[in-house]
């Protein structure tokens, strides 16, 4: 027996090849070990039962006391314990144990602890790690290379074993759970660093960290994996390209490593080489789909016309009913391929119904026979359900007794849910039910949110339920969507979480490729769907949307030759004939529409502009006007060239660009570098120093003037504004857009919403702060001619007010203030509310020219926001 | 439903506007600030019947505007879960349809429109029609709030025409 | 689990078939949708052009049940005449002039109080008042 259990003793050592540290002991001494298995190589089974520990604990402290102090047999014991690090010595030169015993002696003298007692019989806290013993040190590697590292370590160690300088460490391990690290044993940092110098993929320079002793332990600790893998549970592939697919097992391989996955393919049908077809090249464009930047290509059923025209009828053999192609078989769409278990992931899966159902129709879009796939789910999401009630939650019972009650969760203990009873007979009584036999309950009209899935923040009011399936109407794009009710929750609040993911929110144009934009039309978790200007829709990540691009004052000509815009009522003239309101235009030529009628895409489509009518024609008088003045270069100025700018969606240059700048804060504080690009907040800045271009936050840079000294960015910008001034226009992009913004809201600043540029008010005028613009019908205007009163509250003014230079000098200048104090112009175009408004303009001109009185007077009575766009620009023009 | 309720709003006003002409500003800017706005509350406020009372004006010391607690009284529309009301049908398509009930928008889901009626989408207007019925644009029905959705500034709903009594009127 | 108990305001749910509108309209006087019509047509001030606005006055008179002003107050006072049915009720009564009293039941739930005869009795008066008005 004692012969037996020593055996196990080295299996089990066998199996944690890495650890030859004491640790806990976690062997089931009570169940006798299967023969065969001792030749195997199996993790060691855990048990993590309270119970049974305490149980060896008293067996442990049985024998601590009987055997008493035994110093040769602890030697042995030592031995046999370390025996992983003798196993080959002894076998090449037959070692007696004694002496293998005074190696291990010598090599823990230090070691104070002198555990005595019987191996067999030892109390776990024994085991334990103490500060006598070697210490675990965590080095950081190369994520992915743990397990490599560990072995080459170990072959460094058998390699070096008989030279003058062996290793000194005591061993190695790595843990799948903990990525990018190892540890080591060994007493000193120096053996480590000793040990791992040279090796590739490690980084000391991360530092060798000492691993507290009472962690030591828990790294060691394995734990229990009841691995559930049945043929038709679903799994979820943890890498490649087909990471977070969800897969159907179909069968395992005998020693529980491998399983038959059915899932469905990714088969890229537009490959980059498709002519060039070398098995080199092939392979590098295989490698390049496995990295996670390049797009996979989307889930699709096999099928062998559409592969067999891409790829060459050669690349793609028929065996029976199952196709090949490069390596995979292909069977009824799906592919079928074998995985390693540890490359899968077997819990949490949570297939969503969609998948489900994608599964289930299988390649011919024709609804199979899925019973029992939904029950697998049922299955899954009923163990998960448990997890999900909440205290305050309706559910119902739906098996075992008390079926068919309802009532509101009170509270949980373990598996037992008490609930309190709605239903007739039970009203108000306290009903304990097992947690697995209730689910919540959701009736029509309920405002739910989806907790978890790829709805997950979507709320909506529920329309129907169906056993476990709920279908809400949801909030944010009128759809109607299916979810298990386990994902679901009362909710009050409205998600808006959904609508806006990054930065970018549902119907935003974004810029996708050089050549690509396109209009999200659906937000999902972390991702967004957007039908691109050709009518391609796709999925796309945040990171991979380039910009948000602003096409509010896009314009374009529809099939009538009127001017088309944003936010028009249009209809399609041919095709067919579908109406929608003009969410976007991109170049002049591409109209984005959204109609909610229409199920396609989230109601956004697209079609050409020239191509749609209006449905609510405008006067032409109004339009030859607003065309008069956007076609005058003259008057314009640069707001043509905004026209077409913005038409193009990109908007005027930011004056920043082309800078020379040097970093303030920050990393790279203190190199010198040219604005590339930018982007809100951020801007792209090309180092001199390495030609490297990074992104960098604005509020961290300053211009560098060609003397080396340093300006703010604004000023700067400002100032090369004015160099430049004649060469476009002035205006923010956004100006306008979030002028009339203001004007609209009616919430004007009241006068504290004066920005402090302005705070310098012309002395003379009579009700310099006045809000005229505020309520135009209330004759504010008329009274108070100040017209920069309310452009102070335009955030385009306070904008430009923060540009210090010109602004703060111009309060100062006499001119200045001559023109505020001037009267005349606004006499002219005092007349109705939008003039007050137009009076904005001409004030400052007052001291160029006439000719300013005409163009203002020409934009002005048009009160629309494209009227006041070109005076604001015209005006920008003049005054630099 | 309609109701007759008595409300309370607050407007600033900047001392630009103290003087003869004050009043009538606060009125016209009651009037325009509340009506035809919705909150969660006390639904869609349709329009002021009186004021009631504009407030004495407390002048707020720091910006020097002054403040005024106008009581009015106004219609207001508020639907409630479990209301039956009166509505004409707007859009159809395939997942249902929506009705106006006043400024209320409320969806009926095809899965609570009944076994009975069938999209039809071949129809032009598209429709939902059972053997002698057909609910089509501007068609009137009669229809159960079963659930509301408050936002600040609109209220949705949805509706079912599922159970007796409901549906097509004449 | 008890980390994740959170505080949940136990707001009265509004239920209008059991005449729950919330602590804000609990007491609210209700008008009946002649009334609103009434109101809106004969301001003394410019109607507001607020989409709510119109399409209110769009709705009320396409669903009017009466036309005048003294067909409304005699449909009120028929209905005051009942002192169970609370202004909700009488409301909902004169909006959707049920037939009957099933009808008047299955719309409007809360009115199971009330006796079918003496319901009848008032909707085949409010009936016969709005076959009349002229």
């Amino acid at each position: 027996m004692d012969e037996e259990e020593d055996e196990d003793e080295e299996d089990e050592e066998d199996g944690d090849m890495d650890s030859g540290r004491p640790k806990k002991r976690t062997k089931h001494r009570h169940k006798k070990r299967n023969a065969v298995n001792r030749f195997l190589d199996v993790e060691a089974e855990v048990d993590e039962d309270e119970e049974e520990d305490e149980d060896e604990e008293d067996y442990g402290r049985e024998g601590f006391i009987e055997e008493g102090v035994d110093e040769e047999v602890d030697d042995m014991r030592r031995a046999v314990d370390h025996a992983r690090l003798n196993r080959r010595e002894r076998e090449l030169d037959d070692q007696d144990l004694a002496r293998i015993a005074e190696d291990m002696k010598k090599r823990y003298n230090q070691s104070a602890v002198r555990y005595t007692g019987d191996m067999n019989e030892i109390p776990q806290r024994l085991l334990m790690p103490s500060v006598h013993d070697a210490n675990l040190w965590q080095v950081r590697v190369r994520p992915g290379k743990e397990r490599d590292i560990v072995f080459s370590l170990m072959r460094k160690a058998i390699d070096l074993e008989y030279t003058n300088k062996p290793l000194s460490i005591l061993s190695a391990f790595q843990r799948d759970s903990l990525p990018g690290m190892i540890y080591v044993e060994a007493r000193s940092s120096k053996q480590v660093s000793e040990a791992i110098n040279g090796l590739v993929g490690i980084f000391p320079s991360r530092g060798i960290n000492l691993v507290p002793i009472e962690e030591m332990a828990s790294l060691l600790q394995i734990k229990k994996q009841d691995l559930t893998v049945t043929p038709g549970s679903w799994v979820r592939i943890r890498r490649g390209k087909y990471q977070g697919d969800l897969a159907q097992v179909m069968d395992i391989t005998e020693n529980g490593e491998e399983v038959g996955l059915k899932f469905i393919p990714r088969i890229d049908l537009n490959p980059k080489d498709d002519t060039t077809a070398d098995g080199k090249k092939r392979k590098k464009m295989g490698f390049g789909n496995m990295s996670s930047t390049t797009m996979r290509p989307p889930q699709r059923f096999f099928n062998y016309e559409e592969v067999a025209k891409v790829y060459g009828r050669k690349q793609v053999s028929k065996r029976n009913q199952v196709y090949v192609f490069q390596n995979d078989t292909y069977k009824d769409g799906f592919i079928e391929k074998d995985f390693k278990l540890s490359a899968l992931q077997l819990e949490n899966v949570n297939p969503t119904l969609d998948e489900i159902t994608q599964f289930a129709r299988g390649m011919d879009g024709a609804e199979n026979d899925n019973a029992v796939d939904l029950t697998i789910i049922a299955e899954a999401s009923r163990k998960a359900a448990i997890a999900v009630l909440q205290p305050g939650d309706h559910v119902e019972v739906f098996e075992g007794e008390q079926t068919g009650v309802d009532g509101v969760v009170q509270s949980m203990e373990g598996d037992v849910v008490t609930i309190i009873a709605n239903s007739m007979e039970l009203e108000n009584q306290r009903v304990d039910v097992p947690a697995r036999s209730v689910r919540k309950k959701f009736k029509p009209g309920d405002h739910v949110k989806v907790m978890t899935g790829k709805n997950a923040d979507e709320t909506g009011l529920v329309v129907s339920v169906e056993n476990n399936v709920v279908t809400f109407l949801s909030d944010m794009s009128m759809q109607e969507v299916s979810v298990f009710s386990k994902d679901l929750r009362e909710a009050a609040e409205v998600g808006s979480g959904t609508n806006v993911v990054g930065n970018y929110e549902l119907h935003d144009l974004v810029q996708l490729d050089l050549q690509t934009v396109g209009v999200i039309y659906k937000t999902e978790w972390d991702s967004f769907r957007v039908l691109d200007q050709n009518g391609q829709t796709r999925l796309v990540q945040p990171h991979q949307i380039s910009m948000r691009r602003d096409s509010n004052r896009a314009i374009a000509t529809d099939s009538e030759g009127h001017e088309l815009r944003v936010g028009d009522n249009v209809k399609e003239i041919d095709g067919e004939g579908r109406k929608g309101r003009v969410l976007h235009i991109h170049q002049s030529h591409f109209a984005f529409l959204h109609n909610r009628d229409y199920n396609e895409n989230g109601g956004v489509f697209v079609t050409r502009a020239r191509s749609l009518a209006s449905l609510a024609p405008r006067g032409n008088l109004l339009k030859a006007g607003t065309d008069l003045s956007k076609m005058n270069p003259a008057m314009s100025g640069g707001a043509g060239g905004g026209m077409v700018g913005s038409a193009m969606g990109r908007g005027p240059r930011d004056w920043v660009i082309g800078l020379s700048v040097s970093v303030i804060r920050g990393t790279y504080k203190g190199y010198v570098g040219t604005i590339k690009d930018t982007n809100g907040p951020v801007a792209r800045v090309e180092l001199h120093t390495n030609n490297k271009i990074i992104t960098i936050e604005r509020d961290k840079l300053k211009a560098r003037n060609p003397d080396g000294t340093l300006v703010p960015l604004d000023q700067a910008a400002f100032n090369g504004r004015g160099k430049w001034g004649n060469t476009g226009n002035m205006g923010p992009p956004r100006t306008i857009g979030s002028y009339q913004g203001g004007r609209q809201g009616g919430t004007g600043g009241w006068g504290g919403a004066t920005p402090g540029g302005w705070a310098v008010p012309p002395s003379h005028t009579p009700n310099p702060y006045n809000n005229s613009g505020k309520t135009p019908a209330w004759g504010g205007s008329s009274r108070t001619p100040n017209p920069y009163a309310d452009s102070g509250k335009t955030p385009a003014w306070s904008a430009m007010s923060r540009t210090p230079n010109p602004y703060a000098d111009g309060s100062r200048t006499p001119a200045w203030n001559v023109g505020s104090r001037t009267p005349n112009p606004y006499a002219g175009g005092s007349g109705g509310a939008s003039s007050g408004w137009g009076g904005a303009t001409p004030g400052r001109p007052t001291e160029s020219s006439g000719g300013w009185g005409l163009s203002s007077g020409g934009a002005s009575p048009n009160k629309n926001g494209g009227g006041w766009g070109s005076s604001n620009d015209t005006w920008v023009c003049y005054c630099f | 439903m309609f109701f007759i309720k008595e409300l309370t709003h607050t407007i600033l006003l900047h001392p630009s506007y103290f003087g003869p002409r004050m009043l009538q500003f606060l009125e016209s800017k009651l009037y325009s600030d509340v009506e035809g706005t919705c909150s969660g509350q006390f639904g869609y406020i349709i329009a002021v019947v009186s004021i009631l009372d504009i407030g004495k004006g407390v002048v707020l010391s720091g910006s020097g505007q002054a403040e005024f607690v106008t009581r009015y009284r106004a219609i207001v529309f508020k639907p409630f879960k479990g209301e039956v009301v009166d509505g004409v049908v707007g859009n159809v398509n395939k997942m249902g349809f929506f009705a106006d009930v006043g400024p209320l928008t409320c969806f009926v889901s095809h899965q609570l429109i009944g076994p009975d009626f069938r999209y039809d989408a071949n129809s032009n207007p598209p429709s939902f029609a059972s053997q002698d019925q057909i609910i089509e644009k501007n068609t009137r029905v009669r229809l159960k709030i079963v659930g509301t959705r408050v936002d600040a500034t609109e209220i949705f709903a949805i509706g079912t025409i599922k159970e007796d009594h409901l549906g097509v009127i004449d | 689990m008890t980390t994740r108990l959170r505080h949940r305001p136990q707001a009265e749910e509004e239920d209008a078939s059991v005449l729950k509108l919330g602590p804000a309209f609990n007491n609210a006087g209700c008008l009946l949708i002649s009334e609103v019509k009434y109101l809106l047509e004969n301001r003394d001030k410019d109607a507001p052009d607020t989409a709510v606005y119109n399409k209110t006055l769009e709705y009320v008179k396409a669903f009017a049940k009466f036309n005048t002003t003294e067909a409304a107050s005699a449909v009120r006072e028929t209905l005051r005449r009942e002192p169970l049915l609370t202004q909700f009720e009488t409301a909902q009564i004169a909006n959707l002039c049920p037939a009957d009293a099933e009808e008047a039941k299955s719309t409007i739930p809360s009115l199971v109080k009330i006796d079918d005869d003496r319901l009848n009795a008032l909707l085949s008066e409010i009936q016969t008042m709005r076959r009349f008005q002229s």
